[in-house]
């Protein structure tokens, strides 16, 4: 039923008193699993990636009323949540002690002990694979090996260049062939 | 052009990674039942708490470190001035009247002198006094007839 209307449509409804809820609700159906997976790859855990997707929304909310309607709202929402999931990652540091290396090295013990993933060994392997780049470049691999963001996109959003973003991509792609490889 | 971009790309990509390139992209995290039909409403009660609470007026602003510590240092102040400027009120026996000494010793009772040290007292007092004067016998006489003292008992007593 979301899919029914276009964002701009229900930008235009959200500007209205009576429709305004209405709108929010159809917009928060249409776009919350995309930013819920976009989150939990990067968090791993479940009631993590919730409570930074519901701060997600709650700053869509507040800030949805200054939003340009000619901007792609999905590219906007996308940030919110990019910026939200750092945030969390920086404060677990901060809250921890730990050194800025080795919250993926938290992440990865944590996600050995998860019994919520149901891959197979090999899609395990992957998984840890992952969880051992840098933040931002497990960013870059999620939205462009997962969900297969064009780079123009994925520049908005994280504000880096085209050329950067690929040369991030390729990196990722052979520190995790390297490791798949590995025993 | 896009579509052949994209096949070089895949070209590219299978090149660099035979491994990665050969395993489905599947998502292997599981998530609780419902969360995607109940999580608008969640979203919805959580921004109507928080509507509701910055709407209705609070104390909450009161109990910042900011505004208490300058209040706690202007009470302060204020206390202690009040306190070191207070004039103090130091009694002098000579000011009292025989009522007023009569009334405190009642109320407080008697402190237990002892008889000899006040018996030297006022024969001190009397011989340091410089303001006393000798009485002519004319005096003593009216003063006998004023306060009708015996003078028989007077001088069986001498």
């Amino acid at each position: 039923m979301a899919e029914k209307y276009s964002d701009r449509e229900l930008l235009e409804q959200f500007k209205s008193e009576d429709s305004r809820h209405f709108a929010f609700n159809t917009i928060v159906r249409k776009h919350q699993e995309k930013l819920y997976w976009h989150i939990r790859r990067m968090v791993l855990d479940h009631d993590d990636a919730d409570d930074i997707l519901q701060n997600t929304w709650i700053k869509t909310w507040k800030g949805l009323d200054k939003f340009r309607s000619d901007a792609n709202l999905y590219t906007w929402l996308y940030r919110i949540a990019t910026n939200e999931t750092i945030t969390f990652l920086n404060n677990k540091k901060k809250r921890f002690f730990v050194p800025i290396g080795d919250v993926e090295h938290e992440l990865a013990s944590d996600f050995e002990s998860d019994n919520t993933f149901t891959g197979d060994q090999i899609q395990r392997k992957l998984q840890q694979a992952i969880l051992t780049l840098p933040e931002k470049q497990r960013l870059v691999f999620n939205m462009k090996y997962f969900e297969e963001m064009k780079y123009t996109q994925m520049s908005e959003i994280l504000d880096t260049s085209v050329g950067a973003l690929k040369a991030s991509y390729h990196h990722a792609i052979k520190k995790i062939e390297q490791k798949l490889k590995q025993d | 052009m896009n579509k052949q971009n994209e096949i070089s790309d895949l070209g590219e990509f299978k090149k660099m990674a035979p491994t990665l390139s050969l395993l489905k992209k599947e998502n292997h995290f599981s998530v609780p039942s419902n969360y995607f039909d109940e999580f608008p409403m969640k979203v919805k009660s959580k921004i109507d708490a928080e509507e509701n609470a910055s709407s209705s007026f609070s104390f909450a602003w009161l109990f910042n470190y900011k505004v208490l510590t300058p209040i706690g240092v202007c009470t302060i102040i204020i206390l202690g001035a009040l306190f070191f400027n207070t004039p103090t009120q130091t009694l002098k026996l000579k000011e009292l009247t025989a009522y007023e000494i009569e009334q405190s010793l009642e109320y407080y009772g008697y402190p237990s002198i002892d008889d000899e040290f006040l018996a030297v007292l006022y024969s001190e007092e009397n011989n340091d006094s410089e303001d006393q004067e000798e009485l002519s016998e004319e005096e003593i006489v009216n003063y006998l007839l004023e306060e009708e003292v015996d003078v028989s008992q007077l001088y069986y007593e001498l």
